[in-house]
């Protein structure tokens, strides 16, 4: 559930003159009106583009499909407060580092609380589809989820955004700001790790 | 360089293939995003659910316009098939008084001549009046049925069956060529369309002109 006070908040950082929005002192007064229409272009275009990209990440990091909106919600609420310090081209992996952070932040604050996640409730939307798809695919991401999660902490970035999101290990150097050789060894440990973990799976679940 | 991603590795099991890719297809609902958008202050996204909605109000305003026609047709249908025109009343009435006649027993007498009225258009080729005894100034073709019900066809299209007596088609210029008026005023009302005084009404009651004494009103 998203929070209600937190509702127009991108709009009451973009009208506010002591946001990171707010322009170079030697702007002018028809510059200033322009500015913050194209920060909310460029937010919104953020927002439309990597959304479901933040999304995913969040999920893999460890967050629950019940909190993933507040979560998506904080990632974007970051990226508005900092988006003049967001270089051109390198959006993507801004979210990404603060999608790693708030997951870090909620994973916390669930073993805190000891909660138990509501992914077993199905969102409305998918009462249309297949019952059997539905369980499948809910089987499968709650499978790959717990495996994912039982990796490394270091690897498993590098596992997601290259098995995940098919970044290649340049990509995934930049993204991270990590020497490519130390992308390569952890994608190399992560793979292991998660096929590892597969066989024994397969082989338990095997009659 | 880097290598094949699972997904696409001809090696990597079944199972590691299909969680992976359950977990690539996994996006967030139009709903989802439509909430995130306005908590979010992104009017655009949040005005594009608004006018999605406003466009789902305005297509349902044409549905409305149908519905209100297809009514008005039925009640406009409905009104036309319960209108009489006054030939097709005329006939009607005469049907009526006829069977209470044939109920009252003097059918024999008076339906002895039983017509069947076919009122006709200008245009149509009619019988001259001077070939029915019955004749009056609307064009009706009298042919003796010895009290056989008969066919009255109105030209306007809704048939009708009636018996029509010679002595009711008299009774019927008559009443057509005085003014209208209510039941009341025309049962105390003269051919000329004065009313009756209360002794030339006490005076007429007493018999009427077949002979009867007539039934109290």
């Amino acid at each position: 559930m998203i929070n209600s006070p937190r509702r127009g908040h991108l709009a009451r950082v973009l009208a506010s003159p002591t946001t990171a929005l707010a322009l170079p002192p030697t702007a002018d007064a028809p510059k200033a009106s322009a500015q913050p229409s194209q920060a909310e272009a460029r937010l919104r275009a953020m927002f439309e583009q990597y959304l479901g990209f933040v999304w995913r990440s969040l999920r893999r990091l460890g967050v629950a499909d019940a909190a993933a909106d507040d979560a998506a919600q904080e990632v974007f609420i970051v990226a508005t407060r900092r988006l003049a310090s967001i270089e051109v081209g390198k959006e993507k992996s801004f979210l990404f580092g603060v999608a790693m952070r708030v997951a870090a932040d909620a994973r916390r604050s669930r073993t805190r609380r000891r909660e138990e996640p509501l992914d077993s409730v199905p969102e409305a939307i998918d009462r249309a589809a297949a019952a059997d798809q539905m369980v499948e695919q809910q089987q499968a991401r709650a499978l790959l989820d717990r495996l994912v999660g039982e990796l490394a902490e270091d690897t498993r970035p590098v596992f997601i955004l290259h098995e995940l999101e098919g970044l290649t290990m340049a990509e995934i150097a930049v993204f991270l700001d990590l020497p490519p050789g130390t992308v390569a060894s952890r994608l190399r440990r992560a793979r292991e790790d998660f096929t590892q973990r597969v066989a024994t799976l397969q082989k338990r679940s095997a009659p | 360089m880097t290598p094949p991603r699972l997904l696409e590795d001809p090696q990597a099991s079944a199972l590691a293939k299909t969680l992976l890719r359950a977990g690539q297809d996994e996006e967030p609902s139009a709903p989802r995003r439509a909430a995130l958008a306005g908590a979010l202050g992104l009017g655009s996204l949040a005005g594009a659910h608004a006018v999605s909605s406003a466009a789902v109000v305005s297509s349902a305003a044409p549905w409305k316009l149908a519905v209100a026609l297809v009514v008005g047709a039925s009640l406009g249908v409905l009104g036309v098939a319960s209108w009489t025109p006054d030939e097709v009343s005329l006939a009607t009435r005469a049907t009526r008084r006829a069977k209470v006649a044939t109920a009252a027993g003097d059918g024999a007498a008076t339906t002895a001549r039983a017509a069947v009225a076919v009122t006709a258009p200008a245009s149509l080729a009619v019988p001259s009046p001077a070939a029915t005894p019955n004749a009056s100034g609307a064009p009706t073709l009298a042919v003796s049925t010895n009290g056989a019900p008969a066919l009255a066809v109105s030209t306007n299209g809704a048939p009708a069956l009636a018996v029509s007596t010679g002595r009711d088609q008299r009774r019927d210029r008559r009443r057509d060529a005085s003014p209208r008026r209510s039941s009341r005023a025309h049962r105390n009302a003269t051919p000329q369309g004065q009313p009756r005084s209360e002794r030339s009404r006490r005076a007429s009651a007493i018999y009427d002109d077949r002979g009867a004494k007539p039934r109290r009103r």
